[in-house]
């Protein structure tokens, strides 16, 4: 199993902030640590299917060596039992056995204590660590890998025990590799194989032998002594030349072209091959193999920068006689590294909060160049624009978007539109948000009437971040347009003061004007307004009705742009006729008024009523009656207007498309809980329910134009200034 | 196995009149810092900040409210899910100290029914301008049977002590099913205002 465990990605591990604190601890691990130095001691001992000898003891193997007392023992077993069942049967009476006298040697020494014992077939790796010092080994695994028969079968291969010393993450391998001289490839391969393949998947984090500080492998790598006969080694050994046997060492050689075990390091060998050797003696192999004597069994380790590992002993036992092996002995002083609690606390905390400050910083940011706009003073039609410049100076994109407050579904009130209202900013980018400001015929009414203010709170949301508040505020300057016709038709003066050049000539006027009682404290109305007409409309409809006859598609056509401004401030001031611009600019500006009357020129109330009415001329008659007067009279004077316009329609027909269906439905204006239930119609019943609709507003109007009322006003077929006026009719004072 | 780093995420928010210090005592708490420039905030803005509580790892999400009376009304709609709030007043404003009634009445009206809340009297440093004793904090506080601290942002006092203080006692009422735990991912910050156009 453990051979092919399978490691998460390193993007999923670092998805997770747990893993990022203990990075960082790790990476910070000298800041908190002591080295401190321990007594390690390793041994290897192929027992060629051996039993435990009842006379031999293993204490001059395992304790011998050393006057102090290791913390740990490492024992790796190579060939424990040699029975081909062993290949297949899981557990060893021989693992018991060697376990049981290895203890019972190791009692006599200290007390000890089983860290791990790992056992594939003939291989076995126990690791036992000093009592006193248990509790500071942790995070314990222990995994196989087959290298024999088939490439994966235990007969060789080997096993491995990793742990955690104090703040030390060591690992032990140890290893039976292919026999023969000749197999010295094979051998590299299963060392490659054994670190490819050897995986602790046991832990939260899955390790492989060389994530590990300290690594220490260990047993029968079956290197051999090449190229000398038998003799000829016999001889050196003989002579004590051990260091020129070495050269005829295989796993030297090839460790030394970087083929197997790189980085590694071995002791000076200082002691005699340890195989072959008759079973029972100290004397070469007899038999008629007669293998040249090789350092078959082996220690060898490696560490990370910075690890202090020192070999004080590397030896062999040659006073165990039971197998054809002699073992073999490492003792190690190894700087563990030993945390200091507070320190640790100290950097832990430091770490949280280094954490937390990246998590801040890489919260979207972004900065706004103004939160509070002033609009100045503006009025109906009137278009104002602030740019608002958002900049993303933070180390994320940054996704913006104005969001509703409160208790309102929409994120700005209807006299304000945001362009984008959201946007995407990269790092360092900026966009200019631009907010228009328009009073229209939506808005106007209820900012006349103060019911409304051009204030507004904007919230600008960063996703994943803060929120902005942006203040917007304007004065509303009212104009004739969104007041009242009641109250329109009652005003004794312009809405606006009209420039002082033009106040005089108005104050030569004239106090015989129906509309205007002839006070010196009122202005006198210029225009001789019929009574509950606002002057504003009278102005309009004189001017239209002047010059209606020369224009074609008039209420149909918009006029140029910019016109609507003009005779908007000509009409808030009351000034002299003409209007300014032209006639359909007037007639664009009569609807736009109509349009924008909170309760439309046929009162809402009376709507019905005048739908129902349509096909009768003394209903007709009888609704117009019910008509607060400035409606009334308003609507009468319109009429007047019309039929002068349908007498041209009636020379021009093709200019007729539609054009009293547009007036109707302005001037009978769709009460709005009913344009509701229609939005919620489909579209073929909304269609036939809206002709329906259109056909009856339209019949109301054409009674009007067909029957004559007997007080309908009379509007003046001249546009006449106010100079030829004063010489019209007599000036009260002078 | 490895313990688990983070356990739970506390969303907290800090409200009073403008000018108590809100924005100050967060910045003193994320950044060990002290700026004595005022910049009234004009929004909703938050840190992250975690502490160790009882062994227990714990996320601090920790907003920070204009205090202008004039968004009262837009940032009342942030107190919903907030576990803990710091009411914070200005020893030396006793404006700021009349208005406590005011804010508890939002609290009362817009956070969660179960919040945890605590009382600030911010810049105890500045003894000379004191106008609220320290008693008249601690009445009220009692009054309203809610935890009490005087405060400086500026000479570091209790400004650790307060937010360690209301997340313990968010802590201890147990579990809840706001905690998050931080095997999710954090939710994203949001307030509470809807997106309008989707
Ligand atoms: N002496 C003293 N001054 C403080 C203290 N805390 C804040 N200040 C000052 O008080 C002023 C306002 O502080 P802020 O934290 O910006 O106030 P705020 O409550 O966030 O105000 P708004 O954002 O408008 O709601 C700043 O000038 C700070 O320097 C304190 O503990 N002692
Ligand atoms: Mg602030």
């Amino acid at each position: 199993m453990s051979a092919n465990g399978v490691l998460p990605s390193r993007v999923e591990q670092l998805k997770s902030r747990e893993l990022l604190v203990e990075e960082r601890m790790h990476l910070r691990q000298k800041e908190y640590v002591n080295i401190q130095s321990f007594h390690f001691f390793l041994a290897t001992w192929n027992v060629n299917g051996q039993s435990p000898s009842a006379t031999e003891s293993l204490e001059p193997w395992l304790t011998a060596c050393t006057p102090e007392t290791p913390t740990f023992y490492v024992i790796g077993f190579q060939e424990l039992d040699l029975d081909k069942r062993a290949y297949v049967i899981e557990t060893s009476l021989r693992e018991q056995e060697w376990q049981r006298t290895l203890e019972a040697a190791l009692r006599k020494k200290a007390a000890y204590k089983l860290v791990r014992v790992i056992r594939l077939v003939g291989m076995m790796l126990l690791v036992y660590v000093l009592e006193k010092h248990a509790g500071h080994v942790k995070n314990v695994a222990a995994a196989h890998v087959g290298t024999g028969i088939m490439g994966w079968m235990g007969n060789k291969g080997g096993v491995g025990i990793r742990l955690e010393f104090h703040g030390s993450e060591l690992c032990f391998v140890s290893a039976h590799f292919a026999a023969h001289t000749e197999e010295v490839e094979r051998r590299n391969e299963d060392f490659r194989n054994i670190c490819e393949r050897m995986v602790f998947n046991q832990l939260q984090f899955p390790k492989r032998i060389k994530d590990h500080d300290i690594i220490m492998w260990l047993g029968d790598f079956n290197y051999r002594i090449f190229q000398l006969s038998r003799p000829e080694v016999q001889q050196l050994i003989s002579e004590d030349r051990l260091a020129d046997l070495v050269l005829y060492d295989q796993l030297q050689r090839e460790m030394s072209q970087q083929k197997v075990f790189h980085g590694f390091r071995e002791g000076r060998i200082r002691f005699r091959p340890t195989y072959k050797y008759d079973v029972g003696t100290d004397r070469w192999d007899s038999s008629e193999k007669s293998r040249v004597p090789s350092w078959c069994d082996r220690i060898l380790w490696k560490a990370k920068d910075g690890e202090e590992v020192r070999q004080v002993v590397y030896g062999s036992a040659m006073e165990l006689r039971l197998s054809d092996h002699k073992p073999v002995i490492g003792i190690f002083d190894v700087g563990v590294k030993v945390v200091d609690k507070s320190r640790q606390k100290k950097v832990y905390e430091n770490v949280l909060k280094e954490i937390d400050r990246e998590e801040n910083l890489f919260i979207p940011q972004a900065t706004i160049d103004c939160n509070d706009f002033d609009l100045g003073e503006l009025t109906f039609v009137q278009q104002v624009t602030r740019t608002l410049t958002v900049a993303n100076n933070g180390q994320v994109p940054v996704v913006f978007e104005f969001i509703a407050k409160p208790h309102s579904t929409s994120y700005c009130q209807e006299w304000l539109k945001i362009t984008p209202q959201r946007s995407f900013l990269s790092q360092g980018d900026v966009c200019y948000v631009e907010l228009q400001v328009y009073v229209d015929k939506r808005t106007v009414a209820g900012l006349t009437s103060g019911a409304t203010t051009l204030d507004d709170i904007l919230v600008l949301h960063l996703d994943g971040g803060k929120d902005f508040f942006i203040t917007l505020h304007g004065q509303y300057r009212p104009s004739c347009f969104g007041i009242p016709l009641e109250t329109l038709a009652a005003m004794p003066t312009a809405v606006r003061a009209p420039p002082p050049a033009i106040t005089e000539q108005t104050l030569i006027s004239f106090d015989n004007s129906p509309t205007t009682p002839s006070t010196t404290s009122l202005p006198v109305d210029p225009h001789r307004t019929p009574a509950h007409i606002p002057v504003e409309v009278w102005m309009m409809l004189r001017h239209l009705y002047a010059v209606s006859s020369d224009i074609p598609d008039l209420f149909l056509q918009p006029g140029p742009p910019d016109e609507v401004e003009k005779i908007r401030d000509h009409l808030d001031g009351r000034l002299p006729l003409p209007l300014p611009g032209s006639g359909h600019s007037v007639a664009e500006a009569l609807l736009l008024y109509f349009d924008s009357l909170p309760d439309p020129l046929v009162p809402y109330r009376l709507y019905h009523e005048c739908l129902d009415a349509g096909a009768n001329w003394s209903a007709c008659r009888f609704v117009l009656e019910k008509f607060p007067k400035a409606h009334r009279e308003t609507f009468k004077a319109f009429i007047v207007l019309l039929r002068k316009l349908q007498r041209h329609w009636d020379q021009h027909p093709s200019s007729d498309v539609g054009t009293l269906e547009v007036i109707a439905d302005l001037v009978l204006k769709l009460p709005v809980e009913l344009s509701k239930a229609l939005s919620g119609m489909g579209q073929v019943g909304k269609g036939v329910a809206r002709q329906a609709i259109s056909r009856k507003k339209t019949a109301f109007l054409q009674q009007f134009l067909i029957n004559r009322l007997d007080d309908e006003p009379i509007i003046p077929a001249e546009l006449t200034s106010p100079a030829t006026v004063v010489t019209t009719f007599p000036v009260t004072f002078d | 196995m490895a313990k688990r780093s983070y356990d739970l995420l506390f969303k907290l928010l800090l409200i009073g009149d403008s000018g108590v210090g809100k924005t100050c005592i967060l910045f003193r708490f994320s950044d060990d810092a002290f700026n004595t420039t005022f910049i009234s905030t004009i929004g909703i803005d938050f840190k992250i900040k975690t502490i160790e509580l009882k062994g227990k790892k714990i996320k601090l999400q920790i907003w920070d409210t204009a205090g202008q009376e004039r968004f009262h009304t837009i940032t009342t709609s942030y107190y919903r899910g907030a576990m803990g709030i710091m009411l914070v007043y200005d020893i030396t404003q006793p404006k700021s100290f009349d208005n406590i009634a005011k804010w508890l009445r939002n609290i009362e009206e817009h956070a969660n029914e179960d919040v945890e809340k605590m009382l600030l009297g911010n810049k105890c440093d500045m003894e000379d301008r004191r106008a609220i004793s320290r008693e008249r904090g601690e009445d009220i506080a009692r009054q309203h049977g809610i935890r009490f601290l005087e405060t400086s942002a500026k000479a570091n006092i209790n400004v650790e002590r307060a937010f360690y203080e209301l997340s313990e006692a968010i802590l201890d009422k147990g579990p809840n099913k706001d905690k998050i735990p931080e095997a999710q991912p954090l939710p994203k910050p949001r307030s509470e205002l809807s997106k309008c156009c989707n």
